[in-house]
């Protein structure tokens, strides 16, 4: 029963938020998404939207009819639960100005690939002593008992494939949003790659002692609130004249 | 198409207009906002720069000083809006860009580096 959109990590770098503490934050490139299909309770036996995200250069003609009537045709497609999908319609698109700095939200997406990886690396085992006589350096050790059980449990932890599947990160702070571009600042990690396609979902939770950061267009605002001053002073000159 | 222009971007909005000058050897006396309670305050705090390093909005230079036979060292984000002015006291005259070797140095030679 999340809202949510569909994104793209463009990687990350560090702001000032106005008590001058350093926040570490992910840059990510968030929507606008457009709603490619609404699911109903009564059809469908639940209800979602499915969002589509990207632009799309090939197509079969199964996806040709499923964008019918949507431009440009996405390319990354996710369905989003909802509690109701009244006042959604199909075509209709969805910007990051959803979402707003001080927010917390979650973010899912796919890890790095790591390839082989043993067991110190995957399940954080310790390693063997790697001097003093000792072979056992990097060696995951027993993988079970003897005549009983007889047999190697399942889901014993080996080597083997690592990374390159679905992560899901909790309780990540909203810094900043900027819906001119489609672009939103995310404290700390995100999982996956850059240019990794990420979904991120609101949570409804806000944080109450949130800093906004320094930024350039705080500083125009600031500007141009002087010059209305200005104006206005020029103004009462003029109505006294 | 967005890429790390986004980020340069973002971290040009970070920089403060105008940053003062002062290059490594200079000795300064910094100003930094502190928070005592409700009150806010600029302290000072005066040593030789020994060190400026990164980029962009992540710059940062290092002052050192000799507090009772002591050496202490700050380091300071170049635009933090918690950064005051920057006075340069004394330019001084250094063929390198750390000043490392200020580190070993004992008594009066800790601080001798010859004025431009």
């Amino acid at each position: 029963m999340r809202q949510g959109l569909i994104g793209r990590k463009i990687g990350m770098t560090q702001v000032y938020d106005q008590n001058g503490c350093v926040v570490p934050v992910t840059v990510l490139e968030v929507g606008p998404c457009v709603v490619t299909q609404l699911k109903e309770e009564k059809k469908d036996g639940y209800c979602a939207i499915q969002l589509g995200f990207g632009e799309r250069k090939k197509m079969g003609k199964t996806f040709a009819g499923h964008f019918k009537g949507i431009s440009p045709y996405p390319k990354y497609l996710k369905e989003f639960r909802l509690d109701k999908v009244e006042g959604i319609s199909r075509g209709q698109v969805i910007r990051a100005d959803i979402f707003s700095a001080g927010e917390v939200v979650v973010i899912s997406g796919t890890s790095i690939g790591k390839g082989t990886a043993g067991t110190i690396k995957r399940w954080n085992f310790s390693r063997g002593d790697m001097g003093h006589g000792s072979k056992s350096h990097r060696l995951p050790g027993s993988i079970g008992g003897g005549t009983t059980p007889g047999r190697v449990f399942k889901g014993q932890k080996m080597a083997g494939r690592m990374g390159n599947e679905k992560v899901t990160q909790k309780n990540i702070l909203v810094v900043d949003v900027d819906v001119k571009k489609n672009v939103i600042l995310v404290k700390g990690a995100v999982p996956g790659s850059e240019k990794g396609i990420i979904s991120i979902f609101k949570t409804g939770k806000k944080v109450s002692n949130f800093k906004p950061i320094v930024s350039a267009n705080a500083k125009e605002e600031k500007a141009v609130g002087q010059n209305d001053v200005q104006e206005k002073d020029k103004e009462k000159v003029e109505a006294k004249g | 198409m967005l890429n790390k222009k986004v980020i340069d971007e973002i971290e040009k909005g970070q920089l403060k207009g105008e940053v003062p000058a002062f290059n490594v050897g200079d000795t300064v006396k910094v100003f930094s906002e502190i928070r005592e309670g409700e009150k806010k305050r600029m302290q000072g705090f005066e040593g030789l720069v020994i060190k400026k390093q990164g980029g962009s909005n992540r710059s940062t230079f290092t002052v050192r000083r000799i507090v009772q036979g002591v050496g202490v060292e700050r380091t300071f984000p170049l635009h933090s809006p918690k950064l005051g002015k920057i006075n340069v006291i004394r330019e001084g005259r250094v063929r390198r860009a750390k000043l490392y070797y200020l580190r070993d140095r004992i008594g009066a030679a800790a601080n001798r580096v010859p004025e431009k």
